[in-house]
């Protein structure tokens, strides 16, 4: 590699030489230009670029350079030493401590602030400051004066001095009410209406709960449109009986102002559920609320949540586990067995009073850390509670997370208690989905007596679920202890998808009724009727919550699928059977209660049915939450399966569909 | 018109936060608390009664016209109003 030459820069003139009238070394431009083509080297070809390291750059002697060397070269610079010396004074120790002085406070030392003749006296100036004229002529010490006085409390306002919110739609308006969704009332007009003054009976007792003054006029009127909805059933019943041509024109209006007012209102309860839990306190004592804002018509300030807030409405109120325990067992004290308690009344009591629920929450913890006895703590509940009626069905509660969670939820959603209790009463007594199917302990399997006893029967085998008392022995068809374990769960998993909890087994159940209804008409007013084979006879319907019928948008919606078969008065006496099989069944687990008594009460009304030989098919799915808007149930029959009940639920988010399946299977007679 | 359920119960909840809203400005700041939430509950509680009441008085009216309709279709004097009253009277 050649070595780059050293040469000198030949620019411009030399130091040595002397400066132009201008005062500066200036010079050429070309003459510039050409010493710097002249020195330039060579350019360096790509290829020299990419195969030849770039030569070492000399090394630059490392230098010190100290403090005492700058400071002389700024002395020369300015002729003088830059800075004066600084006297350094020992650090400050014990000895020298004492050396310094603190001066006096200026409150001790009361000449020192005392006013020169120069500077008027503080005080001095506060008076006269404080009693000049501000504002309105008071003085400042009048101003603050009357800033201590006590103040009277606001009286809330009025009524009629709030805003005056926006009108709500009419009935005409509400959902569901375009003209051109006129119901299809069908066979049972009377019980439709009758199930609309039920749910008007309904209304009114969760409308009681609210209203605490006694023949408030919401509550008349709303008996009076229960009177009226049964004289309507009543007037359906005549107009059936007369044969009246156009029944379903005729009834229609009627039947929709009803409907349409129970939807309204229930939207109402529902909202105002929501927003009564939703209520909390912001740090400042400020009304805000937990997720949700009301926009535009609030000030933000107001509707911000505080990140410190602490204060909730409905305290999700989860003790300790040390009170948790205490507060169980004092339930398992105070519930004997075959002791009823009244999960409704205790609900009544508790749920719409949350500072009553957290203190129960809390009484637990008391009572722990106190040693409490049971006795004392019994009559210390009582006496919150005001009945001591209510101490067992409110432990049971307060013992039980789900339980508590499930009745904060229907507080919430305005349900009533009546409506609430046979969710209380499955959701004390069953376990969940997850606890049973993602349970490690392993279910005990030993063949059952009854069982070996009939070679005819399929091997049936009792189970328990170890730890789980509330899960009590079944008897349960298989093959072999595994498939009947399988069996089991998906039995138990199928109870808790068909419960209250989960499914709306009242409009189930009013479903069913429809179902019959209408199927008992057919074979009673064409009893000679015969279907064509493999025709498929569907209708499309809402399902209220009573089974009523009407055209779409389907809020719900139930298909009826009779593929073929249906071609006798027999096969529909069969599906006619079967439906009314599957309404007492549904009656019969809303009773039941318990898990054990559920399957219990299937057993017996299958057996009445079917005999010994009865065999039940139960398919689940993954549902595990009703939502009505995207919720479709499917009832279909054929001879070979019975009676298949699917709840379809649409996952709007994924398109996926889950869904839940129960058949009953005909067995056949021998 | 008709309306959407789920946007009829949002325009629910918007009403009355809006008037716990109002009613939190109008208490005075001592009320504190349990109290105060208590105060705003009741003041939704109130709301809530005002609006089924106001749903019921509609419908109720309605339904008196088409009641006197379906006994008209019936051909028959309205002579159980006497049965009404009593199941009134019974709840």
């Amino acid at each position: 590699m050649p070595e780059l030459q050293e040469r000198p820069l030949a620019v411009g003139p030399s130091a040595d030489e002397p400066l132009d009238e201008l005062g500066s070394n200036s010079f050429n431009l070309a003459e510039l230009n050409a010493a710097v083509t002249d020195n330039a080297p060579a350019p360096i070809s790509d290829a020299r670029r990419n195969s030849e390291p770039l030569p070492d750059l000399p090394e630059i002697p490392q230098q010190s350079v100290s403090f005492d060397a700058n400071a002389d070269y700024l002395k020369g610079l300015m002729g003088s030493d830059p800075l004066p010396d600084i006297p350094v004074k020992e650090p400050l120790d014990e000895h020298n401590l004492d050396d310094l002085k603190v001066a006096e406070p200026l409150e001790n030392d009361p000449e020192k602030v005392a006013p020169t003749a120069d500077t008027p006296a503080l005080d001095e100036g506060v008076a006269k400051l404080s009693d000049a004229p501000v504002g309105d002529g008071q003085t400042l010490n009048e101003d603050v004066a009357k800033l201590y006085e006590p103040q009277a409390p606001l009286e809330p306002l009025s009524s009629s001095e709030l805003t005056p919110l926006k009108p709500l739609p009419t009935i005409d308006e509400a959902p569901g009410a375009a003209a051109e969704q006129a119901p299809q009332l069908e066979a049972s007009v009377e019980g439709n209406f009758g199930g609309a003054a039920d749910e008007i009976a309904q209304l009114k007792e969760q409308v009681a709960a609210l209203q605490k003054e006694q023949g408030s006029t919401v509550l008349q009127n709303l008996a009076k449109l229960e009177g009226r909805a049964r004289t309507f059933a009543d007037l359906a019943k005549q107009a059936v009986g007369k044969g009246l041509d156009n029944l379903e024109r005729t009834f229609v209006a009627p039947f929709r102002k009803l409907d349409q007012l129970q939807h309204i209102a229930k939207e109402v309860m529902s909202a105002r559920g929501a927003v009564i839990i939703d209520i909390k306190l912001d740090d400042k004592g400020r009304a805000v609320f937990g997720d949700q804002t009301a926009e535009n018509e609030a000030p933000k300030e107001d509707v911000v949540e505080s990140e410190n807030e602490t204060t909730a409405v409905a305290p999700e109120i989860t003790p300790t586990a040390e009170s948790a325990k205490v507060v169980e067992n004092l339930a398992q004290n105070e519930v004997p067995a075959g002791t009823t308690v009244d999960l409704a009344a205790a609900y009544e009591n508790l749920a719409f009073d949350p500072t009553k629920m957290e203190s129960l929450g809390n009484l637990g913890g008391l009572f722990e850390k106190f040693g409490v006895t049971p006795d004392d703590a019994h009559a210390a509940i009582a006496e919150l509670l005001g009945d001591e009626k209510l101490v067992a069905a409110a432990l049971q509660i307060m013992a039980n997370p789900r339980m508590r969670e499930m009745m904060l939820g229907l507080a919430g959603a305005g349900i009533s208690a009546e409506a609430a209790r046979p969710i209380l009463e499955r959701s004390l007594a069953q376990p969940t989905v997850g606890d049973v199917v993602e349970s490690k302990t392993e279910v005990a399997a030993t063949p059952s007596a009854e069982g070996a006893a009939d070679p005819n029967l399929p091997p049936t085998f009792d189970y328990q679920v170890a730890g789980d008392p509330t899960i009590r022995t079944e008897k349960i068809a298989g093959t072999s202890p595994e498939t009947a374990r399988v069996e089991y769960r998906e039995v138990l998993k199928e109870a808790r998808g068909m419960s209250a909890s989960d499914l709306p087994i009242t409009e189930y159940v009013g479903a069913l009724n429809a179902e019959y209804s209408r199927l008992q008409k057919e074979a009673t007013e064409q009893p000679g009727l015969a279907m064509a084979t493999n025709v498929q006879y569907e209708t499309d319907m809402m399902l209220t919550r009573n089974g009523k019928n009407e055209v779409a948008p389907p809020v719900k919606s139930v298909s009826h699928h009779y593929e073929g078969e249906l071609t006798t008065a027999k096969a529909r006496e069969l599906a006619l059977q079967d439906v009314r099989l599957k309404i007492d069944v549904q009656n019969a687990l809303g009773q039941a209660g318990s898990s054990e008594n559920q399957l219990k009460a299937f057993d017996d009304i299958m057996q009445k049915r079917y005999g010994e030989q009865q065999m039940v098919i139960i398919e689940t799915g993954g549902l595990t939450r009703f939502d009505p808007k995207d919720t479709m149930m499917t009832f279909t029959y054929t001879p070979e399966n019975g009676i298949s009940i699917q709840f379809r639920k649409k996952n709007p988010e994924t398109d996926a569909v889950n869904k839940v399946t129960t058949r009953f299977a005909i067995p056949t007679k021998s | 018109m008709a309306q959407d359920p789920s946007s009829m119960h949002d325009e629910l909840v918007k009403r009355y936060q809006v008037l716990v809203l109002q009613v939190d400005a109008t208490l005075p700041e001592e009320l504190t608390g349990d109290a105060r939430i208590a105060a705003l509950r009741a003041a939704v509680d109130e709301q809530a009664l005002k609006d089924v009441e106001a749903y019921a008085t509609q419908a109720d009216a309605e339904l008196q016209h088409d009641e006197d309709m379906v006994r008209v279709e019936l051909g028959k004097v309205p002579d159980d109003t006497s049965a009404a009253l009593s199941a009134l009277n019974s709840l």
